[in-house]
């Protein structure tokens, strides 16, 4: 009944400098869904981790944010936005402090269907989320791109793996 | 089953072999109202199912409810938190009330935003445990850019000790589910 060993590490990204955006490109269409897996800060301490597909900069984006710290919950919508919130509050660059942020795309070669993400992400500094995106798109992700709409920069040691899986 | 990717360049291209497909249901043009995965081997640790999920109930949106080894006894209770963009909840059905079904992923349905499907990741852990009653967590929802949207965040019992064997999934409204909906069943070994 089972089909064998699915669950596939595509590529990573180990960031040895302060960088803008971090691409993920050339994904090929072979799998069924595709995790993407952060670990990550950012070189200041404000600005959110944003998502972008197939380089997409217009407003085809929205989230629905469900997002938990010590002392809010915030229920919030982006809608018409040009990007995917990966979380909602910054990580900042706090020695040895990072955090993390999970992708789950499934289907996201399905050119029937809309895409849809779950967001999954934490850090110390500012709480937990799980989120639900949108991309106003039936074509395949094919590329993502991870940046920060303000400006600020991925910091040094942050890692971005892609694992693709693939359903029997 | 990997967690961070720090080394995740050396096995490029070589799949991890504690995760494995079982099987797959996917939506043909006829819709379907219900699905079943049978025969669930004993030989994994865990299950994962995966998916999209749009309905036709005549709502923004629906849910599909689990049933276990064919068990329709009160036996199941679920909990839950789910926000929609404008406010918060959490709620849930205690073991006291006893349903006769867990209510376990959340679903767009026909009112929703054309095109967008609900996606779910479910984990049921230590399922063949035979010392352990059952216990599944879900994050599950969609975002339509307008109208209702949700994200969803369910634990689920089945008050049962049994290996699961069998999965039975079902819209407690009788949305059938549609074209293209697809859900996957996967095993991950300890």
């Amino acid at each position: 009944m089972a089909a064998g060993a699915t669950y596939e590490p595509i590529q990573t990204t180990t960031l040895n400098s302060d960088i803008n955006s971090v691409t993920l490109s050339s994904i090929s269409n072979s799998y069924t869904d595709l995790i993407l897996v952060g670990y990550i800060q950012q070189d200041q301490s404000y600005d959110t981790p944003n998502i972008r597909f197939n380089g997409d900069t217009g407003a085809n984006y929205s989230t629905l944010i469900f997002s938990g710290s010590t002392s809010i919950i915030a229920s919030v919508r982006g809608s018409n936005e040009t990007f995917i919130y990966g979380g909602y509050y910054a990580v900042p660059p706090i020695p040895d402090n990072f955090g993390t942020t999970i992708l789950h795309i499934n289907n996201y070669a399905n050119t029937n269907i809309k895409k849809t993400v779950i967001v999954k992400s934490g850090r110390d500094t500012g709480g937990i989320d799980l989120h639900q995106g949108y991309w106003n798109s039936t074509a395949a992700i094919n590329s993502i791109t991870l940046f920060m709409s303000q400006n600020t920069k991925w910091a040094a040691g942050s890692v971005f793996t892609l694992y693709g899986i693939k359903a029997a | 089953m990997p967690i961070l990717g720090t080394v995740a360049s050396q096995f490029a291209g070589k799949p991890f072999s504690s995760f494995e497909s079982i099987a797959t249901y996917t939506v043909g043009a006829g819709g379907e109202s219900e699905v079943e995965f049978a025969s669930i081997p004993s030989t994994f640790t865990h299950l994962q199912l995966r998916g999209v999920v749009r309905t036709n109930r005549n709502d923004p949106r629906d849910a599909l409810y689990f049933r276990y080894n064919g068990d329709t006894g009160s036996n199941y209770s679920w909990h839950w938190m789910h926000a929609n963009g404008a406010g918060y909840a959490g709620g849930g059905s205690d073991i006291n009330v006893a349903p006769t079904t867990c209510w376990t992923i959340v679903t767009s349905a026909s009112q929703a935003t054309g095109g967008v499907f609900a996606n779910f990741v479910v984990d049921i852990l230590d399922y063949k445990n035979t010392n352990k009653n059952k216990v599944t967590r879900s994050m599950t929802g969609f975002e339509p850019n307008s109208g209702d949207g949700r994200s969803w965040f369910i634990s689920t019992l089945w008050k049962d000790t049994s290996a699961i064997s069998n999965i039975y999934i079902k819209s407690p409204y009788g949305g059938t589910m549609q074209q293209h909906s697809q859900i996957a069943l996967y095993g991950i070994r300890g």
